[in-house]
C-alpha cells in the first residue's frame, strides 16, 4: 500500500471512529437543551398582575428558563398591563421579541413573578458546526496516530524475519 | 490543452455562481434588532410635560422624527450621567441623521428636578438634549403609561433603566436594557430611519 493510501486510510479510519464516538454519546447523553437555537414563545395570561399583586404563583411562569446561544424569546402579553422580563418590556395586548445571543447566567427583574425575579440561564448551542468542530477534534489526531502507528507497525513486520534467528540462539 | 482550459471554465463559472447566489443570501436575510422589539409597534402614550428651557413639550409635536427616550434624574450618580453621555455619543455617531433624532430624558424626581436644574445639568453633558420634568401625578401617568419603576430611596432614586425607541410615527418600536453597546443602538437607529425613509 502506498503512504498517501496509508494515511489517507488512517485519517479515514480515525473520523469514522469519532464520527461513531461523539456522535453516539451525544445522541445518548443531551438533554432538551442540547439543540440548536429556536423561536420560544411565553404567553403572559390576562389577570396575571392581579394573580402576583395577590402573591399568587402563575402556573403559566416557570421559576427559571432555560435557553441556547441565538434563541429569540417571544414574550406574549395578554395581560391588560405592561409586562417586563429582563430587557424585554411589552406594552399591553402586544409581543416582545429578543434574540439571546450572549451565553449568560443571571436574575432579571420580572414582572409577572410573584418574587419579582426569574433566573435565565442561556447556554451555547449545540449546532451541526458544534457537532463537527467535536468530530474532527477527536478525528484528526486519532487519524495521526493511527497513521503513525502504521508506519511503526510496518516496519516492525518487515525487520520481524531476521529478528527471529536470534530468538533461537538462547 | 483545450480540456484543461474548459475544465478552468468551469471552476470559474462555479466559483462566480456561488458569490452570487452568497451576496444574494446576504441580501435576502432581513435586519435583526439589537433591542427588544414590540410588535405589532404599539403607538407611544402621549407625553405633554415641559422642557428645560420651560417651553411645553409634547411627543405628538416630534412625529417625523425618531424619538429615543430614558427616564432618570439629575442627581443619579451612576446609571443616568451614563445613559446621557451615551445619547451623546450616539448623536455623534449618527452624523447628519442627528437632525431626525430626538433625545429625551424625563425626570423620575420631579422635586429636584426644575427646569432650571435639568438645564444645568445638560448643559454640562450635551445642551441639545431635552429634558422634561413636571408636576408628580402628571409624571405618575406617564410612568405607569411606560412601565416605569420608580421609588424613592432617601436621597437616591430607585428607577428603571431602559431605553425607548419611538419611531417617526410615533410608535414604540425597540427597547434596550442598561448598557447595550453604542454600535448596535447606532446600527438600530439607521435602520429605523432608514425605514422612515429619512
Amino acid at each position: 500500500m502506498s503512504i498517501p493510501v496509508r494515511i489517507g486510510l488512517a485519517f479515514l479510519i480515525g473520523i469514522v471512529l469519532s464520527l461513531v464516538i461523539s456522535e453516539g454519546s451525544y445522541l445518548l447523553l443531551r438533554d432538551r437543551n442540547d439543540r440548536g437555537p429556536q423561536r420560544i414563545e411565553l404567553v403572559i395570561p390576562a389577570g396575571t398582575s392581579e394573580k402576583v399583586d395577590a402573591g399568587e404563583i402563575t402556573s403559566a411562569i416557570p421559576e427559571s428558563l432555560t435557553f441556547v446561544q441565538g434563541d429569540t424569546l417571544v414574550l406574549i402579553n395578554q395581560d391588560a398591563t405592561s409586562h417586563q422580563l429582563g430587557a424585554i418590556w411589552v406594552p399591553p395586548g402586544a409581543r416582545g421579541t429578543l434574540v439571546l445571543d450572549e451565553v449568560s447566567q443571571m436574575s432579571f427583574a420580572c414582572t409577572f413573578r410573584p418574587d419579582r425575579y426569574i433566573g435565565i440561564d442561556v447556554r451555547p448551542a449545540v449546532t451541526w458546526e458544534t457537532r463537527l468542530k467535536a468530530v474532527l477534534m477527536i478525528g484528526l489526531p486519532t487519524g495521526a496516530l493511527l497513521a503513525a502507528y502504521s508506519f511503526v507497525f510496518v516496519s516492525d513486520r518487515k525487520k520481524s524475519p531476521s529478528g527471529s534467528n536470534h530468538n533461537g540462539q538462547g | 490543452m483545450f480540456r484543461t482550459r474548459f475544465v478552468w471554465l468551469g471552476i470559474g463559472f462555479l466559483a462566480a455562481m456561488a458569490v452570487f447566489l452568497g451576496s444574494l443570501l446576504a441580501a435576502a436575510k432581513p435586519y435583526q434588532y439589537h433591542g427588544s422589539v414590540i410588535e405589532p409597534a404599539a403607538p407611544a402614550p402621549e407625553i405633554s410635560l415641559v422642557d428645560q428651557h420651560g417651553s411645553p413639550f409634547t411627543l405628538e409635536n416630534q412625529h417625523g422624527r425618531l424619538v429615543l427616550l430614558f427616564f432618570g434624574y439629575t442627581s443619579c450618580p451612576d446609571v443616568c450621567p451614563a445613559t446621557m453621555v451615551q445619547f451623546k455619543q450616539i448623536r455623534k455617531a449618527i452624523g447628519d441623521q442627528a437632525s431626525n433624532v430626538q433625545f429625551v430624558l424625563i425626570t423620575v424626581d420631579p422635586e429636584q428636578d426644575t427646569p432650571e436644574q435639568v438645564r444645568t445639568y445638560l448643559k454640562g453633558i450635551d445642551p441639545s438634549l431635552i429634558g422634561l420634568t413636571g408636576s408628580r401625578p402628571d409624571l405618575e401617568a406617564i410612568w405607569n403609561e411606560y412601565g416605569v419603576f420608580v421609588e424613592k430611596n432617601g436621597a437616591l432614586v430607585n428607577h428603571t433603566a431602559r431605553i425607548y425607541l419611538i419611531d417617526p410615527e410615533g410608535k414604540l418600536r425597540l427597547t434596550y436594557s442598561f448598557g447595550t453597546p453604542n454600535e448596535d443602538l447606532v446600527s438600530d437607529v439607521r435602520q429605523v430611519l432608514k425605514q422612515a425613509g429619512l
